[in-house]
């Protein structure tokens, strides 16, 4: 008992588990709060209360209040995992590693590569740009990753299906024409 | 209370992000690489099980659903947009957020990026196609 709870708590999950839990997460929010899972409208409520001019798409911001909160949440769960996992270390493909070898990213410690998060100039303009087109993405769009390809797709809402095979073909295109080139 | 509430779903579902390791720039790069089926796993398992779970619903609970109007230009144009900052920085909107949890402080910087993005549309969304 003790060795599962150590395992669940210091080791990653595989995807067989991880995978289901986010879509029973899906039904409990759906069955308990009437709420269909979607994180991307927090941009749009964050900039209502903050947007110093009166835009029409702005209007209304109440209605993802609830996402919010939500958002405030996967901060709070971020430094809850903080403390339990002090260095963590992604084991992925063998084949990746190579990849990413060759393309200047070092093997190393922590979810993401210092190569690029971390405080260069060239690395903060290169997050900020690929900020931006998440932001603008994801609005224009009218959904993410949570709301069009796990939500959506699992409601096989035809547009969802298109929004999630655009998802792909740009995280194609930036990972094979533009990631290279950064490093 | 209610915001209480939602608080804690978010947490459960950064966790859960987390330990699967969907935040991480290194799966998904490994995704868009065809070199693991892990992400996959992640993705088609979940929605499998969301959608027996809204199909159970609907038979049991007259549940009713929201879906996302079909907009062509949008979901396509939008959708690459999208695709494009996932892919270059590893993250999406829900991770995004537990990336700032967990410290990673650079992740600011692509949160006020996107941000601004979500400006940028607010004020283009009449002129561009939908």
């Amino acid at each position: 008992m003790r060795e599962l709870l150590n395992k669940i708590i210091y080791e990653p999950w595989p995807w067989w588990v991880g995978g289901p839990l986010i879509g029973l997460f899906v039904i409990a929010l759906l069955l308990i709060e009437k709420k269909q899972l979607g994180i991307s409208s927090s941009y749009q409520y964050i900039c209502a209360k903050l947007s110093p001019i009166k835009i029409d798409y702005f209007k209304q911001p109440e209605k993802s209040a609830w996402q919010f909160w939500f958002v405030v949440g996967l901060i709070i769960g971020g430094v809850i995992i903080q403390f339990s996992i002090p260095s963590y270390h992604v084991e992925i493909s063998r084949e990746s590693l190579a990849t990413l070898q060759s393309i200047g990213i070092r093997e190393q410690v922590g979810f993401v590569p210092t190569e690029l998060y971390q405080f260069s100039s060239t690395s903060l303009g290169i997050l900020a740009v690929g900020g931006l087109f998440i932001g603008f993405g994801s609005r224009y769009a009218n959904g993410c990753t949570a709301g069009h390809a796990i939500m959506g797709c699992a409601q096989a809402s035809p547009s969802s299906i298109v929004a999630t095979i655009c998802f792909f073909i740009g995280g194609l295109l930036a990972t094979h024409f533009i990631v290279p080139f950064l490093f | 209370m209610k915001n209480i509430r939602f608080i804690i779903y978010g947490i459960i579902f950064s966790i859960i992000l987390i330990k699967v390791e969907a935040i991480s720039w290194f799966r998904i790069q490994e995704m868009f690489y065809f070199q693991s089926f892990h992400m996959y796993g992640v993705l088609l398992s979940g929605i499998l099980v969301a959608m027996i779970g809204i199909q159970l619903l609907k038979r049991t609970q007259k549940l009713e659903l929201n879906s996302k109007p079909l907009q062509l230009k949008a979901n396509i144009l939008g959708g690459i947009s999208f695709g494009l900052g996932w892919g270059i920085t590893g993250a999406c909107t829900g991770p995004l957020y537990s990336l700032i949890g967990l410290t990673i402080w650079p992740a600011l910087v692509v949160l006020l990026g996107a941000l601004l993005g979500t400006f940028i549309y607010a004020i283009a969304k009449k002129k561009l196609p939908h």
